[in-house]
């Protein structure tokens, strides 16, 4: 077991951020290919993976293919303090024939589940960036500026937020309302749920290439993942820090929290979170609680503590 | 994976206690202005950003090539058979002066590739070797233009390369040389047509910049951005359609006069219907080229003819 665990960790370690790979079998844009290419963009492309090679923030990984340089594969790591928190989020990118001149194209591997108002299940990507969003000018894909580098970014710091309910047309100006709040919180309570189902996916057909990140990774995470589920389920915010596992100690991310405060923490008996989320919100928790435990231990995650819970529990309602 | 993805938030409809106070935030959706703001703001819009459930197929029906087959004015009075007089009078009116012409896709780039067809159609029918000269000198020129605004050659100059290589294409006497169908069917192909749109964008936008004093008060009339602001979002990106201002730019930076019969429901009280028309004619001062080949460019009648609608540029063909 330990064996295993420390080539586990060390190909996680080792795990470069950008690399070359020969070839993308399972890439969505696999079967679909290219056609006929100019001179400049190959050099266009190049220059787009030297960019992420010297650029990408530490929470992007990239996939390559030189046999195949239309195609790049992605992978984004949920920020802290937002539902998507410790997710990981898969974008399979193919650069078109015009590119530059057009923008790359961008499938979301939603796994069927809508993750955001700008990720649809279908694996749609909204992104004024891509020409898929009606955005302000400025943000629009400008061929003498914006990059490859540049969509990723945007992806992670636009989309993947701590509100994406308000990532809506037309729903941001509801931010201001109370009705508005609510939804959020409950938009939240959802997609945190279908991050940990799309956790699940990854852990159990891991996209290629990228294996041995989703191993290590759930490795690493899967023990704060699993005490966040505990966390959320006694009533807490999607997002909300967990005493005792934040491990940047950012007390600031618990801010205007109208419903439940990181006071009232201490897990008495559960109470629903102020009485307004609903049971089926904790029925669901449990479920994929469970699953995830399972899949994290496999991969060798931290989770004595929660298994040593379920069995206390199991005895008890044995007895 | 058998889990049905969950449903969208449902708008909550009790109005829980303290929640009630604001107007419910949902409520403005369905007021006339909203809709008319998203009607304004271009077919494109709904149907790219909330009526396609998956992008990955985008409707392939019988869609108008970017640049269309030569068709007989009639069939323009075919299409407006039905409708308002004055077009059709129009139309008739066109008929004494043109016999023919060739649509273009209504992407947005329409003005830029019913000029990109209509020159190198021309220079392909008259083996104009002297204009060829004489507008390699003008690219030059823009291109010098571009770098001095601190454009990276790296980004625009593949767009040139392409220009050019069609350039000399069309030119009789090598072995690349290639006949009108070959002509058609280049410009249709997606790489070399936006390649080519893109260099034309940056010829325009280097021009524009280059006389921002002059361009300044269309600009400002058109939006509220500055000079530089309006380039990189209404100029240079792929599908941003044109005005007057891209017009008289493309035509000045590149010494090439543009005639465009405007086909609209304007009328003149005195009875007497005519299609208005406007020629740009390059401006003396844009080029050096054209004080050394001696022609005052004045007198230069116009060898490319646009027909323009509302929203749209296609291709005429005098008798």
């Amino acid at each position: 077991m330990s064996g295993k665990e420390d080539e586990f960790g060390k190909k996680y370690r080792f795990f470069k951020q950008f690399d070359t790979v020969e070839d993308f079998p399972d890439h969505h844009y696999a079967k679909n290919p290219v056609g006929k290419t100019g001179k400049g963009w190959t050099k266009r492309i190049q220059h787009d993976w030297k960019l992420l090679e010297n650029n990408l923030p530490a929470s992007i990984y990239v996939r390559v293919s030189e046999n195949r340089m239309d195609l790049l594969r992605a992978v984004m790591i949920g920020p802290q303090g937002t539902p998507y928190h410790d997710g990981l989020f898969f974008f399979d990118a193919q650069f078109p024939a015009s590119y530059p001149a057009r923008p790359p194209v961008l499938h979301y591997q939603s796994g069927g589940l809508e993750l955001n108002p700008n990720l649809y299940a279908s694996g749609r990507v909204c992104l004024s960036l891509l020409g898929t969003w009606r955005g302000d000018d400025c943000e629009n894909w400008n061929s003498a500026q914006s990059t490859m580098l540049q969509v990723l970014i945007s992806i992670q710091a636009l989309v993947l937020n701590e509100k994406p309910y308000f990532n809506e047309p037309g729903f941001e100006t509801d931010a201001k309302y109370a009705n508005g709040q609510r939804r959020s919180l409950e938009y939240n309570d959802t997609t945190f749920q279908n991050s940990c189902r799309t956790m699940l996916y990854s852990l159990r057909r891991p996209p290629q290439h990228f294996e041995d990140l989703v191993a290590g990774h759930f490795r690493e995470r899967g023990r704060a993942i699993l005490a966040a589920c505990k966390y959320y389920m006694e009533g807490n915010r999607v997002g909300s820090v967990v005493p005792g596992e934040d491990d940047e100690g950012k007390e600031l991310e618990i801010v205007n929290a109208q419903g439940p405060s990181s006071s009232d923490v201490v897990k008495p008996e559960k109470h629903e979170g102020a009485g307004r989320r609903t049971a089926s919100f904790k029925a669901k928790m449990e479920v994929l609680f469970e699953e995830l435990l399972m899949e994290f231990n496999v991969k060798g995650a931290h989770t004595r503590k929660f298994c040593a819970e379920k069995l206390k529990k199991s005895q008890r309602d044995a007895a | 994976m058998g889990d049905a993805p969950p449903p969208p938030p449902a708008p909550l409809v009790e109005g829980g206690g303290s929640d009630g106070a604001g107007p419910d935030p949902n409520s403005h959706r369905l007021s006339p202005e909203t809709v008319s703001v998203e009607l304004s703001m271009g077919g494109d819009y709904y149907h790219a950003c909330c009526g396609d459930p998956d992008p990955d197929h985008k409707p392939e029906g019988p869609q108008v090539p970017y640049i269309g087959n030569k068709e007989p004015l009639s069939a323009l009075a075919a299409e407006f058979q039905s409708g308002s007089p004055i077009l059709q009078e129009k139309i008739k009116l066109l008929g004494e002066q043109y016999d023919a012409l060739r649509r273009t896709r209504g992407d947005g780039n329409c003005f830029y590739r019913s000029f990109m067809f209509s020159y190198l159609e021309h220079i392909l029918e008259t083996q104009d070797r002297a204009e060829v000269e004489r507008i390699l000198k003008n690219i030059e020129q823009c291109k010098m233009t571009l770098s001095g605004l601190g454009y990276i050659e790296f980004t625009f100059e593949d767009f040139f390369s392409m220009f050019i290589e069609e350039l000399q294409n069309v030119l009789q006497g090598h072995e690349t040389s290639i006949g009108p169908e070959e002509l058609l069917e280049r410009t249709r192909d997606q790489t070399t047509s936006d390649y080519v749109v893109m260099f034309f964008r940056f010829v325009t936008s280097g021009e524009i910049q280059r006389r921002a004093e002059f361009f300044e008060p269309f600009i400002s009339g058109l939006t509220n951005s500055t000079v530089t602001q309006f380039c990189k979002s209404s100029v240079e990106p792929m599908g941003e359609e044109s005005d007057h201002v891209h017009i008289i730019a493309l035509s000045d930076a590149l010494g090439v006069p543009i005639r465009v019969m405007y086909l609209d429901r304007s009328s003149c009280d005195t009875g007497n219907l005519s299609v208005n028309h406007h020629d740009f004619i390059p401006a003396a001062n844009s080029s050096e080229g054209d004080a050394a080949m001696g022609l005052n460019p004045a007198e230069e009648k116009p060898y490319i003819t646009l027909l323009y609608r509302p929203g749209h540029y296609d291709i005429l063909y005098p008798k």
